[in-house]
Parts: structure tokens; C-alpha cells; sequence
């Protein structure tokens, strides 16, 4: 019997803990997307790189809801000559933020099925680009290196 | 007796949960400041974050704290066609001669003047509304298009016959055959091109169909032996003779694009030799505005 209390009273604290640490796992800052296609491009240059916001995601990444966006950038290259492209989408819910997903992989199919026989060489960007979300935020990353890129936007989102 | 002992017991008992909290808790703050010398020394820690392969399950997404829509500073970025950034330190740009881009004199355009017509082209036409020199509702491009793809390939869920057909444009400009010259003969370019322009006319029967010349490349692109300048001399002039019989416009810019050799000016041209950088997208505006207008 005070075996049991034993145990109960050292578990107790311990699970206590536990709980409340799982609260804060999955969460990402409330940071503009511009700071962080910013951040990127800074490190991870696009050659004739265009910049471009909210307004302009309707006409370029079709099949994404626009109603759900709450602001967003990215940039590519401007020529068409390279298929470097960054964007970074905050939705208003996560869920929003999920299903964008599907909307960027549409793209970078795209993307792909273009600049597998137009430019070969370039490909490596596309084989190894990212789409994720965290939190409210969907990312699109197909850039010289993606894993660098990553690593600063999810940096940037951790605030 | 028995009582004494069980009191004992639960002082013993209070007392070790005191003593294990305050471990915990030396070993959370222990934790904190290890991690926030961490983030001073730059390592970073990727949060949790949901693979678009990976993705299965949303619940700790939904479960994430409402974030605060602060709206203060998130103004979007839209670059005026001037103001692209810089090419890197690897490209091999003609630098002396892109450094005198500033001081070109080119003709001018007005947006409005092409407001109710219609581009279709491949990755160079991109540029058009990629640089914000049109809108996107003006433009049907796509990387890799050639005369022969153009007719059925989809861009945004439609055809450019599709688009033009819904749009009906006061006039349709094409410039495509770039990316066919590598591997496609020029006659056969240019019989895919006379389908695709019977095609737009069916669906636009009153839209002014205007050509344009393929534009040029560079001496050094040109020795790669893929897009060369006589092909796409030989190309330009069977599209111009499709516009003299089939009664269409034919606009030369592949002219206005060269240099003196005849090769494309680096004043226009991309690291590449074949894009374009963005000032040669107002000349080519200017000089379609000048002709047709």
C-alpha cells in the first residue's frame, strides 16, 4: 500500500509536467510573409527575381482560396528563364494553411512538366522543392538550396 | 501507534513531491537558458512543421492558438518593372553593357492601350505581367510553349483559344516558336502556326491578329548551336509571309531587339542569351503601340 503512494506521488508531478508542456508544440508567430520571402532572398538570391503580394496570388496560383488569405508573398524569377520561386501564404486558418497545399503541389507539377524537357539542368530545384504548413502559414520553396531556405523560413515563423 | 505512522507517512509523502517539483523545475529553467544560449550561438530548432507528403492528420493543427491577424506592415510587394534585383555573382551577365540600361531610350507605352487585348507566349511572355508591364487577365503565357503545344495546352484550367474566345479581345499577339528551334523544323513551326491562328480566328473573328517576330539571341547563345540566329531569321521570315497572305499584322521586334552584328543586344538580353531582361519588355510594347496604334 505505501508502495502505490509512493509511486502515485512521484507520477503525479511528473505527468502534471508532461501535460502541460504538449500545449505549445505546432505553433508559428505572427510574422509578415514579405519579412520572410525577404529573409530568404537575402541569403538565397533568385537571378531577375520579381517580387509580389497579396493581390497578385489569384492570377498565379490558380485553384488556391483567396477568400481564406489573409496576405502573402513571393517571388520568381521574372524572365521565365529559371524556375526559382519562393512564396509564403498566411490564411486566416489553419486548415485554410493545410488545404493550400494541394493548390502549390498543382503548381510545381506544373512547374515541373514545363522545365523537365525546357531545362533540365534546372530540375534539381523542382525534384527537391518543399511544400508545407505550420500553423497558419503555407510555404512553397523551390530555390538553389531548399533545405537552407527552410530552415530560414521556419526560423522566421518560430519568431 | 498505527496512526502515528501513517501521519509520518504522509509528511514523507507531501515532503518528496516538494522535493521532486523543485527538481523539475531547476531542470525546466536549467533547460531554458541552455536553449536560449543556443539560440545566441545561431543553431536553430525547426518547429513543428506539416509535409505536404506527410500530412495526415490535422488535429494539431486545429489545435494551434488562434494567431493575431495583425495587419500593420504586411502591405504586398510588387516591384515596378524597373526595380528587379540584382543578378547573382554567378550568372554571366554582361555587366558593362547592362550598366548603361539606365540610359536607353525607349518608346513609350501606355497600359491602357492594351488593356482589351491578349498575349500568348511562352516563358519570355511570362514577363509581361511577371514584370507588372500588363496585367495578367492580358496575358497567356507558359514556359515551353512552342506553335505546336499552344493550341491544347491549359494554363489556370484553359486553352488560349479558350481564353481569347471568352475574352474577346480587340487584338491577340503571338509570339511563340523559341522554344521549338532547337528540336522542330521551321516550316513545320510555322504551319502549326497558321492552326493556331485559323484556330484564335474562329473563336475571335473580329480581334486584329498581329504576329510578332521571334525575338534574337546572343552571339554566345547562338554558338551553342540550339536557338540560332539563322533559324530564327528563317523562322521570322516564314511568319511574315503567314501575315502577307492570310491579311494579318506582322510586328518586327526581333530587329529593334538586335545589335549591330545582328545578335541580341545586351542591353535587352538575360544572363542567358535568350530572355529578356525587363527594359526590352517596354521596347517591345513601344514598338507594337507605335505600329499598331
Amino acid at each position: 500500500m505505501n508502495i502505490k503512494k509512493l509511486i502515485c506521488a512521484v507520477l503525479t508531478p511528473v505527468m502534471l509536467f508532461t501535460a502541460c508542456s504538449g500545449e505549445n508544440n505546432g505553433t508559428a508567430a505572427d510574422v509578415n510573409p514579405s519579412d520572410v520571402v525577404s529573409a530568404v532572398l537575402k541569403e538565397i538570391p533568385i537571378s531577375s527575381s520579381v517580387e509580389k503580394g497579396t493581390e497578385d496570388v489569384g492570377s498565379y496560383y490558380s485553384g488556391m482560396d483567396i477568400s481564406e488569405l489573409d496576405s502573402a508573398a513571393f517571388a520568381l524569377c521574372g524572365s521565365g528563364a529559371l524556375p526559382d520561386e519562393i512564396g509564403v501564404f498566411k490564411f486566416k486558418t489553419s486548415d485554410a494553411a493545410n488545404t493550400a497545399q494541394d493548390a502549390l503541389q498543382s503548381k510545381l507539377d506544373s512547374r515541373k512538366e514545363s522545365f523537365a524537357t525546357y531545362t533540365p539542368d534546372e530540375m534539381y530545384k523542382l525534384e527537391t522543392a518543399e511544400i508545407y504548413s505550420v500553423g497558419n502559414y503555407a510555404v512553397y520553396i523551390a530555390l538553389e538550396d531548399n533545405e537552407k531556405a527552410k530552415e530560414i523560413v521556419n526560423e522566421k515563423l518560430k519568431g | 501507534m498505527a496512526k502515528k505512522r501513517k501521519n509520518g507517512l504522509s509528511i514523507a509523502i507531501v515532503a518528496l513531491n516538494m522535493v521532486i517539483v523543485g527538481i523539475i523545475i531547476l531542470l525546466i529553467v536549467l533547460i531554458y537558458f541552455h536553449m536560449k544560449e543556443d539560440t545566441g550561438n545561431n543553431r536553430t530548432d525547426p518547429p513543428s512543421v506539416t509535409s505536404s507528403d506527410t500530412f495526415t492528420d490535422s488535429e494539431s493543427e486545429t489545435d494551434t492558438p488562434a494567431i493575431t491577424h495583425e495587419t500593420s506592415g504586411t502591405s504586398p510587394i510588387t516591384e515596378t518593372p524597373e526595380s528587379t534585383s540584382e543578378l547573382p555573382e554567378d550568372t554571366t551577365a554582361e555587366t558593362e553593357d547592362t550598366a548603361s540600361t539606365d540610359d536607353l531610350i525607349l518608346p513609350q507605352y501606355d497600359r491602357t492601350f492594351f488593356e482589351d487585348d491578349l498575349f500568348i507566349g511562352d516563358s519570355i511572355s511570362t514577363g509581361l505581367h511577371l514584370y507588372d508591364y500588363l496585367d495578367a487577365e492580358n496575358v497567356f503565357a507558359e514556359v515551353g510553349l512552342n506553335p505546336e503545344s499552344a493550341v491544347n495546352h491549359k494554363v489556370g484550367d484553359v486553352t488560349c483559344v479558350e481564353k481569347a474566345a471568352a475574352m474577346q479581345p480587340k487584338h491577340i499577339y503571338i509570339m511563340l516558336g523559341t522554344n521549338g528551334l532547337a528540336y522542330m523544323d521551321t516550316e513545320y513551326m510555322s504551319k502549326k502556326m497558321t492552326e493556331l491562328v485559323s484556330e484564335l480566328e474562329m473563336a475571335c473573328y473580329t480581334a486584329n491578329i498581329c504576329i510578332i517576330s521571334l525575338p534574337p539571341v546572343t552571339k554566345e547563345h547562338d554558338a551553342e548551336g540550339k536557338e540560332t540566329m539563322e533559324k530564327i531569321n528563317d523562322y521570322n521570315s516564314r511568319l511574315k509571309a503567314l501575315c502577307d497572305q492570310g491579311g494579318y499584322t506582322y510586328v518586327d521586334i526581333c530587329s529593334k531587339l538586335s545589335d549591330d552584328e545582328g545578335y541580341f543586344s545586351s542591353n535587352y538580353a538575360e544572363a542567358d542569351g535568350l530572355h529578356f531582361q525587363g527594359s526590352a519588355y517596354a521596347l517591345v510594347l513601344g514598338t507594337i503601340q507605335n505600329q499598331i496604334g
